[in-house]
């Protein structure tokens, strides 16, 4: 063991040579940052598919109602007439089918209902991104106007696999 | 002090910041790769297309012959195996594409339609493209998941 000798104090209070690793970790998780938000930016908005899907189902329901014709038990089991699932309708969309109705959204005794209608009422629809897309159109059978309601929120399943 | 300010002394000083700096930008150029081709907008717009406009509107019997080149080019460019590209999911109703190695996109259609049968064909011809093709039953047949699998 030595003897006498005395450890020299640092006086300047000099920082380590390594003390601005953090500053230039820092930095690159903030150029990082910028790059992962523009990328995302550019290329992760979806691509807008419901008022399409909406027009289809509307279209769907429309043409069922001419071809296969409406009888007491039609709108009871519209699902299977109309060779729909009921799992993906119930989960995406809001349907409303009204007979001779000047305002299906707000009839109170429409021939079938799924969801919420008044959402496709509002003036909010149009503007707001966040509301469901909305189709209203009419067709006629056997002398009977209907009024086929649909609104679709449904977007796209990101999958791990 | 070293007067000569010898360039190994130099960098053994600063590679740490190199080392984090190197690998650093190789994340951010292999992200900005899986990005730059588009692949998740494209996966996007083929589920929704397929689903949206091409099952929701079959007919029982249908036999559909769709071009997917530009689909099949981005997937085997990010080495996306043939056989996984598009899947069909006859349970949960939906259309899965799948052009990029990490995830897919799915899309479901409401029509209550089975997939049967899908493969995935390579245009060899001059100026044919990469097409896949599937029929549609209403049957309970069909497999749960159908792959569009590479014609041999």
């Amino acid at each position: 063991m030595q003897v006498g000798k005395v450890r020299k104090m640092n006086k300047k209070g000099e920082l380590g040579d390594q003390a601005m690793l953090i500053v230039f970790i820092l930095l690159l998780v903030l150029i990082s940052v910028g790059v992962v938000s523009a990328v995302l930016i550019f290329f992760g908005s979806e691509y807008d598919f419901r008022a399409v899907s909406s027009e289809v189902l509307n279209y769907n329901i429309r043409d069922c109602l001419n071809k296969e014709g409406i009888d007491s038990n039609f709108f009871g089991n519209l699902y299977e007439k109309c060779g729909l699932n009921e799992k993906v309708i119930s989960s995406n969309y809001i349907v409303k089918i009204c007979a001779d109705s000047k305002d299906c959204i707000s009839d109170a005794g429409p021939k079938f209902v799924y969801g919420d209608a008044v959402q496709c009422g509002l003036k909010g629809t149009f503007s707001n991104v966040n509301y469901p897309k909305c189709t209203i159109k009419e067709i006629k059978v056997d002398g009977v106007s209907y009024s086929v309601v649909v609104g679709s929120k449904q977007g796209r399943r990101l999958s791990s696999e | 002090m070293n007067k000569k300010g010898d360039f190994g002394d130099l960098l053994a000083k600063n590679l740490i910041y190199l080392v984090i700096a190197v690998i650093a930008v190789s994340a951010l150029m292999i992200y900005i790769g899986m990005n730059a081709n588009g692949a998740g907008v494209w996966e996007d717009f083929y589920a929704k297309e397929i689903s949206g406009k091409i099952v929701n509107f079959a007919q029982v019997g249908d036999e559909v012959i769709l071009n997917v080149q530009k689909a099949s080019e981005i997937a085997l460019k990010n080495g996306v195996n043939k056989d996984a590209m598009f899947t069909f999911d006859n349970k949960n109703k939906e259309v899965c594409v799948k052009l990029r190695l990490a995830g897919s996109t799915c899309f479901a259609y409401f029509k209550n339609i089975q997939v049967e049968k899908c493969e995935f064909k390579l245009g060899l011809a001059e100026g044919a493209g990469n097409t896949i093709t599937f029929n549609l039953y209403n049957s309970n047949k069909a497999e749960e998941k159908v792959k569009c699998k590479l014609a041999r």
